[in-house]
C-alpha cells in the first residue's frame, strides 16, 4: 500500500487517497475476474483491469465518483466493450494488409482450457455477453445492468434473451 | 433458471478462481502514476496561467529559491567496481544462467574517453517544476524560464539544439509548446504545433516527427500523415538515427516495445523481456543497437540491448532500493547513458550516468526527482 501512497501523493484529500489505495487492494482481484470471464484473455484482463483504475483515479480526485467499486466496475466493462470494437477494426486492417504487422504480438489469448459454456459465451456479442455475466455473474438487476451499460432496461432484457438463446442453440448443437 | 444457475456456477467459478497475476497491484501503480504524470504536465502549463498574473513567478525564477530540486554530488570514484549480473537469453524466455563478466556494447562508435559534462532534467511537481542545466559534479549551469512559465519539459531537437516545454495553453488539454533554445535559454518560438489538434509525447527524429494524442488518451503513431494504431497509447519513442525504424514503447501488460518500419508504417518485430513477468518500459538507441530498461516485479531493473541475432544481452543496475522502472534513457557517443529510475521510495526518478562500455563500474547519481533528462552537447 505505501507504493500506491507515493504514487497518489499528490491528491488533495488525504482520506480519499486511503480509500482509493484501498480500493486497489480489494477491487482488484474482483474486476480481474470479471474482466478474464469477459475476454477470456488473461494478460488482456489485467491490462484493462490496470486501465480501469488510471482512468477513475482522476474523476475520483476530483470528487465525481460517489460508489467507486460500482464507477470501477463499470469503467472497466466499457473498456472490455471498447477492446472488443477495437479489436474489430484491427481484424480488418489485418486482412487487407500483406504483411502481418502483428507478428510476434500478444494480443491473442493464450492456449488456456475452458468449458464449452464459457468457449459460447465468448464467441457471442460482446454486448450480448456483458448482459449476460453483469446478471448471472456478478448478479446485478436489470436496472442496475442498464446503469452500468448506460442503456435502457428493455435494451437489457432483449439482449439477455437473445444472448441465452444463443448459447443454448450452441450448446445443444453441440452434443 | 437451470440454464442460467449453469451460468453462474461455471462463470462464476472461473471469476472467482481467477488469481491475478503478482506485478497486478504495480501494472495499476504504474499506470496510475503515468496517468498522474500527464496531469502533473497540464497542471504545470495551467499554473502557469496563473502564475503569470501574479508576483509569483518572480520568486519561482529566483536562483536561489529553494525548489525540490536535489543535485548529488559525485561519489568517490575510486571505489572497486561492483560485481555486475550478465544474461544473453532470447526475448520471452526465462532468465538464463548468469554470469560475472561485464558486458561489451555492441556498438561501433568512436572511441571517446569522457561523456559529455552535460545535461538537462526537469524536476520536481506542480509550481516547483523546473527545467536545469547541469554537470556531472552537480554544478548548476542554467535554469530555463519560458517567457511564459513555460518550464514544463517534454522533448528536445534531433540536435540537442532546441528545448520543448509545455506553454500555458496546455491545460486544455490540446497541449502547447514553446521552443528554448538551449545554448541561450532564450524562447525561439510559441505554439509550435498549432495545427496538430491533439499532441501529447512526441519525439523528433533526424527526418521526422512521431507523436501521438494529447491528454493520456489511447491513441495510434502518428508521423507527417500516417498513422499506425497499436492498439494502446504509446508510453515512449525512440527513432534510430536513419530515421527508417521507430523503437514504440507501449504499456501493455507488462511493457512491450514494437519496432515500426517508418517508410511502411508496419510493426516489423514485437519485443518482451526476458521474463514474462517482468517489462520493458523505455528506448534508445546507441548507433544501430536498441537499448530498453527493463523492470520487474521483484523491484529490479536493467538495461538490455538487442544483439543482432535478436537476443537481449543485459546487466541488473545496482540501485539501491526497490524500483517501479526506468523511465527515461538517453545515450550519447553510442556510450554513455543518462537513465532516470522510478524508485518506490522515495518517490520519483533518480537520474544516474554510466558508461555502457564499463557497466562494471557503479552508476554516478546526478540528480534527484526528475521527470526527464536528456545529454546535450559540449
Amino acid at each position: 500500500m505505501t507504493t500506491m501512497m507515493s504514487v497518489v501523493r499528490e491528491a488533495s484529500h488525504a482520506g480519499e487517497t486511503e480509500r482509493f489505495v484501498r480500493a486497489v487492494g480489494t477491487e482488484q482481484r474482483r474486476l480481474a475476474g470479471l474482466a478474464y470471464v469477459l475476454c477470456g484473455d488473461r494478460a488482456a484482463a489485467e491490462d484493462l483491469v490496470a486501465e480501469a483504475f488510471a482512468r477513475v483515479w482522476p474523476k475520483w480526485r476530483a470528487g465525481h465518483v460517489d460508489d467507486l467499486p460500482a464507477y470501477l466496475r463499470r469503467a472497466l466493462v466499457n473498456l472490455v466493450q471498447g477492446r472488443h470494437r477495437r479489436r474489430l477494426l484491427e481484424r480488418r486492417e489485418i486482412a487487407r494488409r500483406t504483411v502481418d504487422w502483428r507478428d510476434g504480438q500478444r494480443f491473442e489469448p493464450g492456449v488456456e482450457m475452458r468449458g464449452e459454456l464459457w468457449s459460447a459465451l465468448l464467441r457471442l456479442p460482446v454486448e450480448q455477453r456483458t448482459v449476460i455475466v453483469l446478471r448471472h455473474v456478478e448478479d446485478l438487476s436489470e436496472e442496475e445492468t442498464a446503469a452500468v451499460l448506460n442503456v435502457r432496461p428493455g435494451t437489457v432484457k432483449s439482449r439477455l434473451a437473445r444472448g441465452l438463446a444463443t448459447l443454448r442453440a450452441e450448446l445443444e448443437g453441440e452434443r | 433458471m437451470e440454464f442460467e444457475d449453469r451460468i453462474r456456477n461455471e462463470l462464476g467459478s472461473a471469476r472467482d478462481g481467477f488469481v491475478p497475476s503478482a506485478s497486478l497491484e504495480g501494472q495499476i501503480t504504474r499506470r496510475v502514476h503515468r496517468r498522474v504524470r500527464n496531469r502533473r504536465l497540464a497542471m504545470g502549463g495551467g499554473l502557469a496561467v496563473l502564475i503569470a498574473g501574479v508576483a509569483l513567478p518572480l520568486a519561482l525564477r529566483d536562483r536561489d529559491h529553494r525548489s525540490s530540486v536535489v543535485l548529488v554530488p559525485p561519489p568517490d570514484t575510486t571505489s572497486a567496481p561492483t560485481e555486475t549480473a550478465v544474461t544473453s537469453v532470447a526475448p520471452g524466455t526465462t532468465i538464463a544462467e548468469r554470469t560475472t563478466t561485464a558486458p561489451t556494447a555492441t556498438t561501433a562508435v568512436e572511441p571517446i574517453s569522457s561523456p559529455p559534462t552535460r545535461f538537462i532534467a526537469a524536476v520536481g511537481a506542480g509550481n516547483e517544476q523546473a527545467v536545469l542545466m547541469s554537470t556531472a559534479d552537480g554544478s548548476l549551469i542554467k535554469r530555463y524560464d519560458g517567457d511564459k512559465g513555460g518550464q514544463v519539459l517534454r522533448s528536445i531537437s534531433f540536435d540537442r539544439k532546441t528545448l520543448y516545454v509545455a506553454t500555458p495553453g496546455a491545460y486544455d488539454c490540446g497541449f502547447h509548446y514553446a521552443t528554448l533554445d538551449v545554448a541561450t535559454g532564450e524562447q525561439t518560438g510559441t505554439d509550435v504545433y498549432a495545427d496538430i489538434p491533439s499532441i501529447g509525447r512526441f519525439v523528433l527524429g533526424p527526418k521526422e516527427m512521431a507523436w501521438t494524442d494529447g491528454c493520456g488518451k489511447e491513441g495510434p503513431v502518428h508521423i507527417g500523415d500516417r498513422t499506425l494504431d497499436l492498439g494502446s497509447g504509446p508510453v515512449g519513442f525512440a527513432w534510430r538515427p536513419d530515421g527508417q525504424q521507430l523503437a514504440v514503447v507501449l504499456p501493455t501488460v507488462p511493457g512491450t516495445i514494437v519496432l515500426v518500419d517508418v517508410a511502411t508504417m508496419t510493426t516489423t518485430k514485437t519485443l518482451t523481456a526476458r521474463d514474462p513477468t517482468c517489462g520493458l518500459s523505455v528506448a534508445a538507441y546507441a548507433g544501430s543497437t536498441l537499448i530498453t530498461g527493463e523492470h520487474c516485479p521483484d523491484g529490479t531493473v536493467a538495461l538490455l540491448w538487442l544483439q543482432s541475432d535478436g537476443t537481449w544481452m543485459g546487466s541488473a543496475l545496482p540501485i539501491a532500493g526497490k524500483a517501479y522502472a526506468i523511465v527515461d534513457l538517453d545515450i550519447a557517443d553510442g556510450r554513455w547513458a543518462l537513465v532516470d529510475v522510478s524508485m518506490t521510495e522515495p518517490p520519483g526518478g533518480d537520474v544516474y550516468m554510466l558508461d555502457l562500455h564499463n557497466l562494471g563500474l557503479p552508476p554516478r547519481k546526478v540528480a534527484s526527482d526528475a521527470y526527464e533528462a536528456f545529454w546535450v552537447p559540449d
